[in-house]
């Protein structure tokens, strides 16, 4: 039995054989294709989303209502630990405090990952791991502080119109009006996608992301993420392991964060093996 | 006639002035003094709006002394430089006017040694000296002034012993530097330096410069032909129209023969307008008929410059709450697709100029100030703009670092690794490299018949240049364009076309089409940069 519980949201990007191994409760966002509601990656995966773009219809997000996660809260037994997407993102984490200072009967802390996808995953995972082996609240908090300091996520997107569409970048003055087939790589700066470089072509794309990944020494652990790019994603894993011989893991990223970020998007997230603020 | 002994404030000052005029003259058969057939010399536009500039600010300076008229001589020759033969010359001088420190009347010794040391700033600004240009003939026009000196010569000997020499000096030219040599032609620069000392020297002997000449030097008309746009508009113009009942397009179409570095940028919601112009009302007139304007600042470039160099002393920077962190970018180009591409990647100021006009150092100094950062980033975007570029450090407070691309496709690529939020050395590192790794080449037609390299080139015919080498010659700049991809290092991966002002959407597209099954392992991209004379620029990387 584990010392506390452990929730996050669908963008964690986590199987099921990681979320049945532990226990992990994890909450849908929300995505709406015209009038069809969806509940992310409950009912609708990467291949219906595409199903359902392809025939023209433009998707919205939401994040998941404060009822959502005062419903999944009542039904656990014991502390929890709410872990979330970017605040800098998504308004989830947020949503869930909210939800979490409600009088409730139980201590609950709700972090902001400051990250997504696999970047959510590390922390989720590596608190999981602490409940199971009946560590505290405390010592998961400062492991996933830890965990959140050495993180890296770097993505390439096929096209910037997603995120431009969505609102969720930075610093996109510089990109208007050109003319040029740019794919640019993006990165997670304290929770906010910025621009990192502008490369040419997919493929100079790709290799940076692994040029990137090893900038800083021998990563830790590796994961290759995509929406809709099993081919490039494969790409970059095979670089990867060619360049470092590990095998990265690779994962499917959500469609509520799909949307963002647009089919054909490649990320590598990855753990550097020190402190990137220097300690 | 009295011997001519000694030379006082206002014979030196006429007599620049009969230099530039007789270089004005000159300069269209200069500017064809070019040893690639392309339609790129400038070298006597160049000298002469250089000259220009030493000219205007001398003629308005009567009774001044010797070392008045030698130091105000170099300083509007250097906000006046373009081209490198004109930072050279202006760079002579510089020199000329250091040694005439303190002179009042200039006798044949002060002349010998002004002259050498006008010679060795010259020969300090350039980097790597080669013999057969405007530098040798520098070197051997002092050294002619010396022995002439040395050997007790009256003023008006020393001077036709130094114009001898000088002659003897361009017309061997082509025996030290083989490219002038198979080109059949003399050192452009050394031309120029000539045709300068002949204006003197025609001056001095038949003092046929009336006050007319003068007057016409002061007020900007030139006595033989119009000058180029760009020297006459003085009035930087700038406004934003809302709501404007015009397009960017339109708005260029309209301005365009009011002015020049002409900037229409936005929609017809918001439209920002920048231009030189010499009548900013009709600009404004324009304006008004067509939008509500808001913003609207006007300035006088040139007062602006030189009461910036006067006060160099007493500036003080900027107020803190104009200064913007981080750093701009000051770019070169011209074309209307080029200079947006430029200003999209983030660009602050693009300057239009180029090939065939190169800006003034002024230009450049007066983009620098403009900007609201204090670290600045050059893009000259033309081989024959970075030593301009290089000056300026030594004329603003700010820092300024060039990044030296060689054409816009460089200059291109360079912007995609810019970023404002960092300081120039970083930039400076990032945009260079990338420079590195990219292959650039352009093709145009030639002006006229000649053999380079093995390679027979018919007037008219389109030449491929890689380098600034001509490696393909043919009768389409279509046919021309595979097989100057053909003749680039191996290995690249993405082909990036350029198509000027003389090519169509849908020809570029379709000459794509061909590099494209010639080369089906690379990606091409097609991108209008509406530069004229070259019909394609190519980037590869």
């Amino acid at each position: 039995m584990a010392s506390f519980n452990v929730v996050t949201d669908s963008t964690a990007d986590l199987n099921t054989e990681e979320r049945q191994r532990y226990g992990i409760s994890v909450i849908p966002l929300k995505i709406q294709f015209g009038l069809e509601g969806f509940k992310d990656m409950k009912n609708l995966n990467q291949e219906g989303w595409q199903q359902r773009f392809l025939q023209g219809a433009w998707p919205t997000t939401s994040q998941p209502s404060i009822g959502d996660f005062m419903t999944c809260y009542d039904r656990l037994e014991g502390p929890v630990m709410s872990i979330h997407l970017s605040a800098g993102l998504s308004g989830t984490a947020r949503t869930a405090n909210a939800a979490a200072t409600a009088p409730l009967l139980r201590e609950t802390r709700v972090i902001d990952s400051a990250m997504a996808s696999a970047g959510l995953a590390y922390q989720v995972l590596a608190a999981a791991e602490i409940a199971r082996a009946g560590g505290t609240l405390d010592q998961a908090v400062k492991a996933v502080a830890d965990l959140r300091c050495r993180t890296q996520a770097n993505f390439m997107v096929d096209s910037l119109d997603y995120l431009q569409k969505g609102g969720r970048i930075g610093r996109l003055q510089t990109w208007a009006g050109i003319k040029l087939q740019i794919k640019p790589i993006l990165y997670l700066e304290n929770g906010i996608i910025q621009v990192k470089e502008r490369v040419r072509t997919r493929k100079q794309a790709l290799m940076r992301l692994v040029k990137l990944s090893l900038a800083g020494g021998m990563p830790e652990k590796a994961s290759v993420v995509h929406f809709l790019g099993t081919e490039a994603a494969e790409e970059v894993a095979a670089m990867f392991k060619s360049e470092t011989g590990l095998e990265p893991e690779i994962r499917h990223i959500s469609c509520v964060l799909g949307t963002h970020i647009g089919p054909g998007a490649v990320g590598l997230i990855f753990l550097a093996p020190n402190n990137l603020h220097g300690a | 006639m009295p011997v001519l002994d000694k030379v006082g404030g206002d014979i030196l000052r006429r007599s620049i002035v009969a230099g530039a005029v007789w270089v004005g003259r000159e300069r269209q058969k200069i500017d064809a003094l070019n040893v690639f057939p392309v339609p790129d010399g400038d070298t006597g536009t160049n000298m002469y709006l250089t000259l220009l500039g030493a000219a205007r600010t001398v003629a308005r300076r009567r009774g001044a002394s010797v070392e008045k008229v030698a130091s105000d001589a170099a300083m509007g020759a250097l906000l006046g430089a373009r081209g490198n033969s004109g930072v050279i010359l202006s760079q002579f001088f510089h020199g000329f006017s250091e040694a005439l420190k303190g002179c009042s009347m200039l006798g044949v010794r002060e002349l010998a040694t002004a002259m050498a040391e006008g010679y060795r700033c010259a020969h300090a600004a350039v980097g790597r000296p080669v013999e057969g240009t405007i530098l040798t003939v520098m070197r051997r026009a002092a050294a002619a002034a010396r022995l002439a000196v040395n050997r007790g010569d009256d003023m008006e000997t020393v001077l036709s012993i130094i114009l001898a020499e000088t002659r003897l000096a361009v017309s061997e030219t082509p025996e030290q530097l083989p490219v002038l040599r198979d080109a059949g032609v003399v050192d452009a620069g050394g031309q120029g330096f000539l045709s300068f000392l002949e204006g003197v020297w025609s001056f001095i002997m038949q003092k046929k410069l009336g006050r007319g000449l003068l007057s016409a030097i002061r007020t900007g008309r030139s006595t033989t032909e119009t000058l180029p746009a760009s020297v006459e508009h003085r009035y930087c113009t700038e406004f934003v129209m809302i709501n404007s009942a015009v397009d960017a397009e339109e708005a260029r179409t309209a301005l365009e023969p009011l002015g020049s570095s002409l900037l229409a940028v936005g929609e017809e919601s918001l439209l920002k307008v920048h231009i030189h112009t010499d009548d900013p009302g009709a600009v404004l007139a324009w304006a008004t008929s067509e939008g509500e304007l808001e913003g609207i600042k006007i300035d006088n470039m040139l007062n602006q410059t030189l009461k910036r160099l006067s006060n160099e002393k007493e500036r003080t920077p900027d107020s803190p709450e104009k200064q913007v962190l981080g750093s701009g970018v000051v770019a070169v180009a011209s074309g209307h697709g080029l200079e947006e591409l430029l200003s999209a990647l983030g660009a602050g100021i693009v300057i239009c100029g180029g090939q065939t006009m190169n800006p003034s150092v002024e230009e450049l100094l007066q983009a620098v100030e403009e900007l609201p950062q204090t670290e600045i980033i050059i893009l000259p975007n033309n081989g024959n703009i970075v030593m301009a570029a290089r000056r300026l450090s030594a004329l603003t407070q700010k820092r300024v670092r060039v990044v030296p691309s060689k054409d816009p496709a460089q200059g291109i690529a360079a912007m995609l690794h810019f970023d404002s939020s960092l300081d120039v050395e970083k930039n400076l590192e990032a945009m260079s490299e990338v420079l590195e790794h990219i292959a650039s080449g352009e093709i145009t037609k030639a002006v006229r018949g000649v053999t380079l390299d093995g390679i027979k080139i018919r007037k008219g015919d389109y030449i491929g240049l890689i380098s600034g080498k001509i490696v393909v010659a043919g009768r389409s700049p279509d046919n021309v364009l595979p097989r100057l991809l053909e003749n680039m290092a191996a290995g690249w991966g993405l082909a990036t076309i350029y198509y000027g002002e003389d090519i169509d959407a849908t020809r570029a597209e379709k000459t794509a089409q061909a590099v494209r099954e010639r080369f089906p392992e690379a990606e091409v991209e097609v991108v209008e940069g509406g530069q004229p004379h070259y019909h394609y620029l190519i980037a590869v990387e």
